[in-house]
């Protein structure tokens, strides 16, 4: 902006009317909003209820009985390891300026976050500057605080989706420490790649609105490597492995789907139009890709089961999420109904077809529901849901776009699925991963925990 | 695995000496007890029950059981991955009574848990060599 030229004689007049004006926008601490930063703690509540006990339940209602709590130990624990990590360094990492590919360390403890508290409030809103010319820094209108929070139950669920891949035979230290150091060196930098206003993916213009890449991929394919590493279960695929308690499960998926509201529709990170039509968008995919996986099932086995239906609908939220601030209702009817009939085949047919033990489908429902919502982001997205003063035109879906979305796909599957491998085989040959097949056999609810269920 | 015991007294019965429990006892004709161990489908568990309190079964134990004869399991699917199980939930019941006892024992609880279907269950007779009363201390004939 150009300040207007005047004459000597109206320079003292202009620089009192000067200022009397309002600051330009630039020179303002930027304004809190109560509504915005009301319901921003709503989400971050709704989205930790995600994890526990929503994903808990999930998870422990599809093993068998001997593992039950060791199961919802495991989403219970991370909770608590990635909340401390994410404090002490991860958000640091992840959300602030830095560079390409990961933040600086001005956040280590989260020092300065109460900067800006004056009389037991935030005096400005959250700002994180690109530090790159011409790209515009991210503004809220809510505090640091609630940002890093809802971001942290992010990256609290994301290694609690990994969970589902390993169940029934990891070690809980071998856990633990995979967990706080993923959280570190895999979640918090690909997060900063594609939210931070610095991260490379975000410059590019890949588009993931609450984590179809940051999120579910990252977990589908560290999953898949987990799976991979640690070997198939004791027994699989002859012994019968079948659920314990569905209702478990049931339970905790309709936990995951509120509480997705807090994921998508907070991902706006306001309470406007556009958290309306990712709360909306989010519902009506949720629902198509429940009913496409159940009538897939009942097609193709004859009877459409609950597991089938809960599954269905939580591939359904996978999809969404990195579409969820990007798309209309009819285009998320399409991308519902491909994440249920893909997700289905993935986790029935191409499980078995491949034969790689993924215990809970981590892989078959974040890691390919992910990928066909990410994609799929790339064609249905809506121009004005995205437009700001800087893009008017916004990032509409097209050929291009998908070649984006192509791009932060491969990219979070090469650098997770890599990364996690190499922690992994460090951890094998310091600790070991695995439970001995006595242990497995036994169950680690006594072995690990010391305690039993029924 | 636990299995949950429950036992039964029938109506009217007083334990300790009064009531319908100990009348007419004529001890010596109960030297010889047997153990009916009958496995039936768990609905039937109501109906045996009511059949044999007229017979002046005394108690009896019932516990939940898996298990498979000529019936046939059914296949599970979970996500593709199938299962078939062989094992059915029945109902064990094991009365204990004197050996005079044991047809008509026998030909109720056959009375009351038959379907005609495949899977109704089997009665097995066993001795019993000596039993007690916690209670009491009293033995074998006057134990039941």
């Amino acid at each position: 902006m150009t300040r207007p030229r005047l004459s000597w004689g109206l320079c003292a007049l202009a620089t009192a009317m000067l200022a009397a004006v309002p600051a330009f926008a630039d020179d303002a601490p930027p304004k809190l909003d109560s509504g915005d930063t009301a319901w921003m703690l709503a989400s971050t509540a709704l989205v930790l209820l995600m994890t526990i006990p929503g994903l808990a339940l999930f998870y422990a209602g599809m093993v068998r009985k001997k593992n039950i709590l060791a199961t919802m130990m495991q989403s219970f624990t991370i909770c608590c390891i990635v909340t401390i990590v994410w404090m002490v360094a991860g958000y640091s990492i992840a959300f602030t300026t830095g560079n390409a590919y990961m933040g600086n360390f001005s956040r280590i403890m989260l020092h300065g976050i109460a900067d800006h508290i004056v009389k037991g409030n935030d005096t400005q809103a959250f700002v994180l500057a690109s530090g790159v010319k011409d790209v515009a820094d991210m503004a809220t209108t809510i505090p640091e605080t609630v940002y890093m929070m809802f971001q942290m139950t992010f990256a609290i669920i994301t290694p609690a989706l990994i969970a589902g891949a390993f169940a029934d035979r990891m070690k809980f230290s071998a856990m633990c420490i995979f967990m706080a150091v993923w959280s570190l060196i895999v979640y918090s930098p690909i997060a900063h790649w594609v939210w931070a206003p610095s991260g490379w993916a975000s410059q590019l213009g890949v588009l993931d609105f609450a984590g179809g890449t940051v999120v579910h991929i990252n977990a589908g394919v560290a999953g898949l490597v987990c799976a991979l590493v640690l070997g198939k279960r004791e027994g699989y695929p002859a012994t019968n492995m079948a659920p314990y308690n569905l209702a478990y499960a049931v339970i905790g998926a309709s936990l995951l789907w509120v509480g997705w509201f807090g994921f998508n529709a907070g991902s706006a990170v306001a309470a406007n139009g556009r958290a309306g039509m990712a709360m909306s968008v989010t519902q009506i995919a949720t629902a198509a890709a429940a009913l496409g996986w159940m009538f897939a099932e009942w097609i193709s086995k004859g009877k459409p089961s609950v597991l089938g239906a809960a599954s269905g609908a939580v591939a359904g939220l996978v999809a969404i999420t990195p579409a969820s601030g990007f798309v209309l209702p009819g285009g998320s009817i399409v991308i519902g109904v491909a994440a249920g009939v893909g997700c289905f085949w993935a986790a029935t047919s191409l499980k078995h077809m491949l034969g790689y033990d993924d215990s809970l489908d981590c892989f078959g429902v974040h890691g390919i529901g992910g990928i066909i919502g990410a994609l799929l982001t790339g064609v249905f997205a809506y121009g004005p849901l995205s437009a700001t003063d800087a893009s008017p035109d916004g990032s509409p879906g097209g050929l291009a776009q998908l070649w984006l979305q192509c791009q932060g796909v491969a990219s979070t599957l090469v650098y997770s699925g890599v990364m996690t491998f190499i922690i992994l085989m460090v951890l094998k040959v310091t600790i070991g991963l695995r439970v001995s097949e006595e242990e497995e056999r036994e169950g680690l609810d006594i072995v690990l925990h010391g305690e039993q269920v029924f | 695995m636990i299995v949950e015991v429950r036992t039964f007294d029938p109506p009217n019965c007083t334990r300790g000496g009064k009531g319908t429990c100990d009348a007419n006892l004529d001890t010596t004709r109960w030297k010889i007890m047997k153990l009916i161990m009958a496995i039936i489908k768990p609905f039937k568990l109501d109906d045996v029950r009511d059949a044999l309190t007229p017979l002046g079964v005394q108690g009896l134990t019932v516990s939940e059981v898996k298990g498979f004869g000529r019936q046939k399991g059914q296949t599970e699917i979970y996500r593709g991955a199938e299962y078939q199980v062989s094992f059915l939930p029945k109902v064990k019941i094991e009365v204990a009574v004197a050996d005079d006892m044991v047809d008509a024992v026998m030909e109720a609880i056959v009375k009351a848990a038959n379907t005609d279907k495949i899977g109704d269950g089997k009665i097995f007779v066993l001795n019993v060599e000596r039993a007690l009363r916690i209670r009491t201390g009293e033995t074998d004939a006057a134990a039941l």
